[in-house]
């Protein structure tokens, strides 16, 4: 395993715990073992989630910070950009291609997350991963509102 | 042979069974056994004669031993008393010694064996000699200069990069006669690279390289780099961090992180190591053609290349 890779890992993880952005605690899973991170994150203020308590698990891969972490969402969550399965869809979590933008090496796992945090409350319906959710967010919000605090209060409070 | 065949019968006897039991047993069998009095050791150690040699040596040389008998230190001053080298020797067999560390530009001299101390000295003493204005141009480099690499700078490295201004560093390597070569600016600036490139048509073969680089950088510039360089000792926190694996020094890569990026807006600093890797990564993991990889930076965005 790269020193830069360990090295970094250490200090974002420090860094992550001595000063908390808003709404976010992660630790490792195991103390000593950086490779599996879990994630607590309160939902947004003034969005259909900000009852909510989500769950979520980071995976980073050997060649980080060369490649994007995995991060899902161990909650269940209601929202045009995140599949039953937890899986995020967000162009930050990718890597880069010719057209678009993507993973970057200067990203923090602190800005991932508060990225994922934003994206709860400003969803993408434009490239979505739950096409029924994105529909309705995009032509009929009251009632994904009313969907969206229903099932935060049934999974994640 | 004997120890062996010993230590297997132990092995096999019911009544060594337990640890200290065998080491009775052990302790037994050398109890017993004569052993004539490191007759033998001294002797595959180390020679009398180097020994001799070390004892009566004289003049400007002084010899240490090191970790071992066989590792040995010898301190050289040049005839101008001015510099003391250190020549790292480490004896193989009689009238066998190598040189294992030198802190001067590699040379043959380093890879062949020596018969004594002394033939060494005089090979190094002439080498030294020869290389005056190679030394004196370095100090003075070193002396004047902000050199941000090497790290610690020896005689060892014929080169040096020299802070211009918080984001240029100028590649300077200088030859064995003293005379500087291949002298180019890391990271561009334009308004630097047209200086330096009018500047190397009017270099002045009889001035030394401090001189001539005063003279093409104007030397307003030197004080200012001088007040960097306090400013960078009393901070240690100054050095800016590569903003990929956020330290400062990394195992995997010699040197500091650069601000690599030609983008003048763009102040990021990155290890060349680091950076190589991401762009690297960015193409699916394909080595680029001719070892340079292109992409863009991971903080602005722009073009930007890099080598291995």
């Amino acid at each position: 395993m790269s020193s830069a890779r360990t090295n970094r890992l250490t200090r974002e993880i420090k860094s992550l715990e001595d000063n908390p952005p808003w709404g976010i605690i992660c630790k490792p899973v195991k103390a000593d073992v950086l490779d599996e991170l879990r994630v607590k994150m309160l939902g947004p203020k003034s969005s259909p989630y900000e009852k909510g308590k989500f769950e979520l698990v980071i995976n980073v891969p050997d060649k980080y910070p060369f490649e994007p972490p995995q991060v899902k969402f161990i909650t269940s969550v209601y929202h045009p950009n995140i599949d039953k399965g937890g899986r995020i869809c967000m162009n930050m979590l990718k890597m880069p291609t010719k057209g678009s933008s993507g993973w970057q090496p200067t990203i923090t796992i602190e800005t991932l997350l508060i990225s994922i945090q934003s994206l709860l409350a400003n969803p993408n319906p434009d490239d979505p991963l739950m096409l029924d959710i994105a529909y309705e967010y995009k032509y009929d919000i009251e009632q994904f509102m009313f969907n969206a605090t229903k099932h935060t209060e049934k999974h994640a409070v | 042979m004997d120890e062996l065949h010993l230590i297997n019968e132990l092995n096999n006897e019911e009544k060594c069974k337990s640890m200290p039991s065998f080491l009775n047993c052990l302790n037994k069998y050398y109890a017993e056994k004569t052993i004539l009095p490191s007759q033998t050791l001294t002797a595959d150690l180390i020679n009398k004669e180097l020994i001799d040699e070390i004892y009566n040596i004289s003049g400007n040389i002084s010899v240490f031993f090191g970790k071992t008998l066989r590792d040995l230190k010898c301190n050289l001053i040049d005839e101008e008393g001015l510099r003391e080298h250190e020549i790292y020797l480490r004896y193989n067999s009689h009238h066998k010694l190598t040189v294992t560390d030198v802190k001067l530009p590699h040379s043959s001299y380093q890879d062949r064996e020596y018969s004594s101390i002394e033939e060494v000295t005089t090979v190094f003493r002439d080498y030294i000699k020869s290389l005056t204005a190679y030394f004196r141009e370095l100090e003075n480099i070193d002396d004047q200069c902000t050199v941000v690499e090497p790290i610690k700078p020896t005689f060892k490295d014929d080169y040096r990069r020299i802070l211009l201004d918080g984001r240029t560093w100028l590649h300077i390597e200088v030859t064995l006669d003293g005379s500087a070569r291949n002298i180019h600016l890391i990271r561009q600036s334009e308004q630097l690279y047209d200086k330096l490139h009018t500047g190397l048509l009017t270099w002045d073969h009889d001035k030394n390289i401090v001189e001539n680089i005063n003279c093409i950088f104007d030397l307003t510039n030197i004080p200012e780099n001088q007040v960097m360089h306090t400013e960078k000792l009393d901070n240690q926190t100054e050095v800016p961090s590569c903003c990929i694996c956020f330290c400062v020094d990394l195992v995997e890569c010699q040197g500091l992180p650069q601000p690599l990026c030609q983008n003048p807006g763009c102040d990021a600093y990155y290890h060349k190591y680091c950076l190589f890797q991401w762009l690297v990564a960015c193409e699916g993991g394909r080595l680029p053609a001719f070892g340079v990889a292109y992409g863009s930076c991971p903080t602005c965005s722009k073009p930007i290349t890099c080598s291995e």
